[in-house]
C-alpha cells in the first residue's frame, strides 16, 4: 500500500509537468498582446516593443518554454505578475488557503447533508421522505451555483441584511459563498448515495445481515452503507474537483482574493506567469485530492486493496 | 396427517404471500402448510420460482419491504406465532433459534467485512460475552467446517465458492439454531464439492438434532438428506409424503414428470422424459389446478376450481382429483 | 437467456427500447417537451418578441416587471423578455453541441485506442489523465481565453475540455464489454479484431455512453453560462443568459429582476435535460426493465 501511494505520489510529477506545458502553450496561443494590455491601447510602439523584449515575449516560443519549465522546477521561482509585479508565490501563499478552505468547508457540508439525505430517501424508497429529498437534490442539481449565490446576496444582504456581501474576514463571509456552492454538490451527493444504497440494499449479504438478527439500524450503517461508499466516494473526488471549479466563480461573485479571482483576473489581463503558475498549484491541490479518493477506495474496500498491492502481477482473482 | 402436526416443532399453516408491483399481483405462494420435527429433514422440491424461497424467508420474516406482503396463515414455532411477534423479539431468533444457508455463497458474504468478524457478528448478537469469547467462539465454527483459525482475518474474495458456502454454514449454525432453512446450499458449487457441502450439513444436524428445512430442486440430495418430502408447483404443495412414499410411489402427475426428467441408473432408456411446456406465471394464474396446462391428465374438472387435498395413504397428500387414473397408467 | 439476447441486439434497437421505456416516464417525457418547447420558442422568439433586443427603452431604464415590459427592463432599457427569448437560442443548444461535440471526438479517440491497444492505449490515455488533473471549470476558463469569446468558440472550448471525459467513458465501457462471454465467443469465431470493436464493443459501449451523454447536457449548459458569466464565453450585448446575469451583477441593489429572469429561465432548462438524463439512465437500466 504505502509503495502504492509512493509510486502514484511520484507519477503527480511528469503530470503536473504536462500541465505546465499544456497551459504554457495555450496561454501563448492567446488572442491579444500583453504589452498593449499592460500598457494600454495608446502606448507607443517603441514602447510596446521594449516591453515585449522585457518580458521574452519575442523570442521563439521552445525558448520561452524552456526558459519557463526550468525557472518553476529547477529554480523554484515563480516570477511575478507582469501586471501588479506582486511575486507570484506571495500571492498564492495568500490566496490559496482561502481557496482551500472554502472549498473544505463547502464539501464537509455536502457530504455531511448529502451523504445521510441519499441514505434516507433509500431506506425509505417511495415513502414521503425520499419523494421530498428526490425533489430537494433535483432543484439543486438543476439551479447554477453563480446564480443561486446572486439570489442569497438579493435576500441576506441586499435585504435582510444579515450578512456581508463580500470581501474577506471572519468565518461569515464564507456563509454565503459556502452556500451556494454546496447545494448542487449536497444534491448530487443525496442522488448517488440513494441509488448506491438502493442497489446495495437488495444485495444478498443485506439478507444474511437480516437473517442474522442484525437490528436495522445496524443493517444500514454497518453492511450496507460500507458497500455502498465505492460510487459514492467516487462522486466525491468528482464533486470536490467541481468545487474547485465553482469556488473560481463565487469568488469573483463574493470578492474573495483567493485563486479564482487570480487566475481569472490573470486570464483577462493576459498575465502569462499569473495564470500558468495559479493553474499549476490547482492541478497540484486538485491530483492530491485525487489521490486521498483512490486510497479511501482501498480503506473501504480489500478486493481494491488487494488489486492496489498486487498492481504488478494483475491476476489475482477470487476463483479457487 | 393432521393428528400428528398439532405438536410439531415448526408449522406452517395456509401461508399465502404477494408480491405488489406497480401494476399487477405476483402470487408467490398459494396456501402453503409444513410441519417439522426436531432433528428430522423435510424437502421442499419445486423448480426455480415456484416460491420455495419465499417460504423460508417468510419463516424469518426476512422479505423484502418493498412490495411482499404475507397476507394470510400462520407460522408457529414451539407454539409461538412468529407472524405476530414484534420486530425485536423476532432478532433475537433470526440466526439464533432459526437460521437460514443461503442459495449463492458468492454473493452471501458481505464482500468489505472479514469473515470470520462475520461469524463473530452473529454470537455477539445472540449470547451476551465477551468480544475475545466470540471470536474464540468464530474460530471454532470456523475449525468446524473445516476452514483453519488463520483465515480468521481474510476476507471473502480470498476464499473460493464451496469455502465461503463453508463460512455461510457456519454463520448459520453458530448459534446452535433450532431450525435450520437451507436454501439450495448446494446448487452454486461444483459437484465434488456439493457431496463435501451435503455431508457437512448432515453431520451437524446430526450433532445438535436441528430441525431442517431444505430447499432444493435436485431430487439426488433429497434421497440422500431428507425424511419428508414436499413437491412444490406454482406456490402450492402438490404432494407431501415420507421419502419413501415420494420415491417409491409418486401420485401427483407433476412429481412422476419429476422423475421422469432425471436418468435412470438402473434401466437402460433412450430418452429422458422432460414435462413439457413452462411454469406459469404467478402474476396469472390458470385456473383450477396450476399444473393443468402441463398435466397429460387434465380434464374440465382440473380447469374449474381449486383442487382439494386428497390422502392416498397415512402422511400421504396429494393434490390432484386423478390419482386413481394417475395411479393405474402409472 | 433473456441477457444473452440482449447483448446481441444492435444499438438501433437497443435505442428503440431505451425510447419504448422511456415514452412511459412521464417526468422524462416533460423534461423532453419543455426542452423542445423551449427551444422552438427560442427559434421563433423574432417572430412574436414585442420588442427588438437592442431596442432602448429611454424612459424605462432598469424597469421593474410591468405590462409594457413582463420581465422588466436592463439598464439601457432593453425589453429583458425579448431578450430572454431571443437569447435561448444560444443558450440552450451550447449544451447540446457540445455533448454531441466531445462524444463524437471522444467515441473516434477510444475507439482507436481500443483499436490499437498497447502504448497508443497508453498514449492517449496518460494524455486524458494530464488534461483531467486540472478542475474542468479551470481548464474551459483556459481554453476559452486562448479561443475567444463567441457562441462557437465557446462550445469548442467546452467540447475539447469534455473530450477525455468521454473518451475514458467509452474506453470503460468498451473494458467492461471486452471481458463479457461473447466477446471470446467471436474471437472463437475467429472475428477480426477491428470487426469485434465496431460492430460489437461499440454498439454494445452505446447504451453507458448515451446515459452519460444525457447527464452531460444539463452540466455543460450550466458550464457554459458560468463562463459567459465570468465574461469568457459568450459576451453582451448578445443575450446568452449567462451573459445577461453578468451584466445584472453590479445592479443587484436596485434592479433585482434583472438576475431574477435569466436565472430562472437557465435553472428551468436544466431542470428540463436534468428530468430528461435521469428518465434516459432509467430507460437504459436494465435492472429497472419491465
Amino acid at each position: 500500500m504505502a509503495r502504492y501511494f509512493l509510486k502514484r505520489l511520484l507519477w503527480m510529477i511528469p503530470i503536473i509537468l504536462a500541465v505546465a506545458v499544456i497551459v504554457f502553450t495555450l496561454m501563448t496561443f492567446c488572442p491579444g498582446d500583453p504589452a498593449v494590455i499592460i500598457l494600454g491601447s495608446t502606448a507607443l510602439e517603441s514602447d510596446l516593443q521594449a516591453k515585449r523584449v522585457e518580458l521574452g515575449l519575442t523570442d521563439p516560443y521552445f525558448v520561452r518554454l524552456a526558459r519557463y519549465l526550468s525557472d518553476t522546477f529547477i529554480r523554484f521561482d515563480l516570477g511575478s505578475s507582469w501586471v501588479t509585479k506582486v511575486p507570484i508565490l506571495d500571492s498564492i501563499k495568500e490566496r490559496l488557503p482561502r481557496t482551500i478552505v472554502l472549498t473544505i468547508i463547502t464539501a464537509l457540508i455536502s457530504f455531511g447533508i448529502g451523504i445521510p439525505l441519499g441514505v434516507t430517501a433509500a431506506v425509505h424508497q417511495n415513502k414521503w421522505q425520499d419523494h421530498v429529498s428526490m425533489v430537494l437534490a433535483l432543484l439543486g442539481v438543476s439551479i447554477p451555483n453563480f446564480w443561486l449565490a446572486l439570489l442569497l446576496v438579493l435576500l441576506f444582504s441586499v435585504k435582510l441584511k444579515w450578512l456581508p456581501v463580500s470581501g474577506v474576514g471572519g468565518l461569515k463571509y464564507y456563509i454565503l459563498p459556502a452556500l451556494a456552492g454546496c447545494s448542487g454538490a449536497i444534491a448530487a451527493m443525496a442522488r448517488q448515495s440513494r441509488s448506491s444504497m438502493l442497489d446495495v440494499i437488495r444485495s444478498d449479504y443485506i439478507t444474511t445481515a437480516r437473517a442474522k438478527g442484525v437490528p436495522e439500524r445496524q443493517v444500514i450503517q454497518k453492511h450496507a452503507l460500507k458497500n455502498a461508499m465505492i460510487p459514492i466516494i467516487t462522486v466525491m473526488g468528482n464533486q470536490i474537483g467541481r468545487m474547485l471549479g465553482g469556488v473560481m466563480i463565487l469568488e469573483t461573485i463574493f470578492s474573495i482574493p483567493g485563486m479564482g479571482t487570480l487566475i481569472i483576473t490573470g486570464v483577462n489581463n493576459r498575465d502569462y506567469p499569473v495564470v500558468q503558475t495559479g493553474s499549476i498549484f490547482l492541478a497540484i491541490v486538485f491530483s492530491l485530492v485525487m489521490l486521498v479518493v483512490d486510497m479511501a477506495f482501498a480503506a473501504v474496500d480489500p478486493r481494491i486493496k488487494a488489486q492496489y498491492a498486487n498492481s504488478a502481477k494483475r491476476k489475482v482473482k477470487t476463483n479457487g | 396427517m393432521s393428528e400428528n402436526t398439532n405438536n410439531a416443532f415448526l408449522k406452517v399453516e395456509d401461508l399465502v404471500v404477494e408480491y405488489f408491483t406497480d401494476d399487477n399481483v405476483v402470487h408467490a405462494v398459494n396456501g402453503v402448510s409444513l410441519h417439522l420435527d426436531r432433528g428430522k429433514t423435510l424437502g421442499l422440491v419445486g423448480e426455480t420460482g415456484a416460491g420455495k424461497t419465499t417460504i423460508a424467508k417468510s419463516i424469518l420474516r426476512i422479505l423484502p419491504d418493498v412490495g411482499a406482503r404475507i397476507t394470510q396463515g400462520n407460522i408457529t414455532l414451539d407454539n409461538q406465532d412468529l407472524l405476530k411477534l414484534p420486530e425485536h423479539e423476532m432478532r433475537e431468533i433470526r440466526g439464533n433459534k432459526i437460521s437460514m444457508i443461503f442459495q449463492d455463497p458468492m454473493t452471501a458474504l458481505n464482500p468489505v467485512e472479514r469473515v470470520g468478524d462475520q461469524i463473530a457478528e452473529v454470537i455477539r448478537l445472540h449470547n451476551n460475552i465477551s468480544h475475545e469469547e466470540c471470536e474464540k467462539r468464530a474460530k471454532e465454527m470456523l475449525a468446524m467446517v473445516g476452514i483453519t483459525e488463520d483465515r480468521y482475518t481474510e476476507y471473502p474474495h480470498q476464499f473460493s465458492g464451496g469455502m465461503k458456502q463453508r463460512i455461510v454454514i457456519a454463520i448459520a449454525l453458530a448459534c446452535n439454531p433450532q431450525v435450520l432453512l437451507a436454501d439450495e446450499p448446494t446448487t452454486a458449487l461444483d459437484v465434488t464439492i456439493q457431496a463435501q457441502v451435503l455431508d457437512l450439513i448432515r453431520d451437524l444436524r446430526n450433532q445438535f438434532n436441528t430441525a431442517m428445512l431444505l430447499i432444493t430442486h435436485d431430487m439426488g440430495v433429497v434421497a440422500q438428506v431428507c425424511d419428508d418430502v414436499a413437491v412444490i408447483y406454482a406456490g402450492s404443495i402438490v404432494e407431501y409424503g415420507t421419502k419413501e412414499q415420494i420415491f417409491h410411489h409418486p401420485t401427483h402427475p407433476y412429481t412422476i414428470g419429476l422423475f421422469g426428467a432425471i436418468p435412470s441408473m438402473s434401466e437402460d432408456e433412450e430418452w429422458l422424459h422432460p414435462i413439457e411446456g413452462l411454469p406459469p406465471d404467478p402474476s396469472d394464474l390458470p385456473q383450477g389446478c396450476p399444473f393443468n396446462p402441463r398435466c397429460p391428465y387434465a380434464t374440465e374438472e382440473c380447469r374449474k376450481a381449486a383442487i382439494p387435498v386428497f390422502k392416498t395413504a397415512d402422511g400421504h397428500d396429494c393434490r390432484c382429483c386423478h390419482i386413481d387414473q394417475v395411479k393405474k397408467e402409472g | 437467456m433473456a441477457d444473452t439476447k440482449k447483448k446481441t441486439r444492435n444499438g438501433q434497437s437497443e435505442f428503440a427500447m431505451i425510447w419504448k421505456q422511456l415514452k412511459k416516464n412521464k417526468l422524462a417525457m416533460a423534461g423532453l417537451i419543455i426542452f423542445l418547447l423551449e427551444l422552438v420558442l427560442a427559434f421563433l422568439a423574432p417572430l412574436y418578441i414585442p420588442y427588438g433586443i437592442t431596442e432602448m427603452d429611454p424612459v424605462a431604464q432598469r424597469a421593474a416587471p410591468s405590462a409594457a415590459h413582463w420581465f422588466g427592463t436592463d439598464n439601457l432599457g432593453r425589453d429583458i423578455f425579448s431578450r430572454i427569448c431571443y437569447g435561448g437560442k444560444y443558450s440552450l443548444t451550447m449544451g447540446i453541441i457540445t455533448i454531441l461535440l466531445s462524444n463524437g471526438v471522444g467515441i473516434v479517440i477510444g475507439a482507436v485506442a481500443g483499436y490499437f491497444g498497447g502504448w497508443v492505449d497508453n498514449l492517449i490515455m496518460r494524455i486524458c489523465d494530464v488534461f483531467q488533473s486540472m478542475p474542468g471549470m479551470l481548464l474551459n476558463i483556459v481554453l476559452c481565453a486562448v479561443l475567444g469569446s463567441g457562441w462557437f468558440n465557446t462550445i469548442l472550448a467546452l467540447a475539447i475540455g469534455n473530450v477525455p471525459g468521454s473518451v475514458r467513458m467509452l474506453r470503460a465501457s468498451m473494458l467492461k464489454q471486452r471481458g463479457a462471454e461473447y466477446v471470446e465467443a467471436c474471437q472463437s469465431i475467429n472475428c477480426s479484431t477491428p470487426r469485434i470493436i465496431f460492430s460489437h464493443l461499440l454498439p454494445n459501449s452505446f447504451s453507458p455512453m448515451l446515459v452519460g451523454m444525457s447527464m452531460g447536457m444539463s452540466m455543460m449548459m450550466t458550464m457554459a453560462a458560468s463562463l459567459s458569466f465570468i465574461g469568457l464565453g459568450i459576451q453582451p450585448p448578445i443575450p446568452d443568459w449567462g451573459a445577461m446575469l453578468s451584466d445584472a451583477r453590479q445592479f443587484i441593489r436596485i434592479a433585482p429582476h434583472m438576475i431574477i429572469f435569466p436565472g430562472i429561465a437557465i435553472a428551468i432548462s436544466v431542470l428540463a435535460l436534468n428530468l430528461l438524463g435521469d428518465g434516459i439512465r432509467d430507460a437504459a437500466d436494465p435492472k429497472l426493465r419491465r
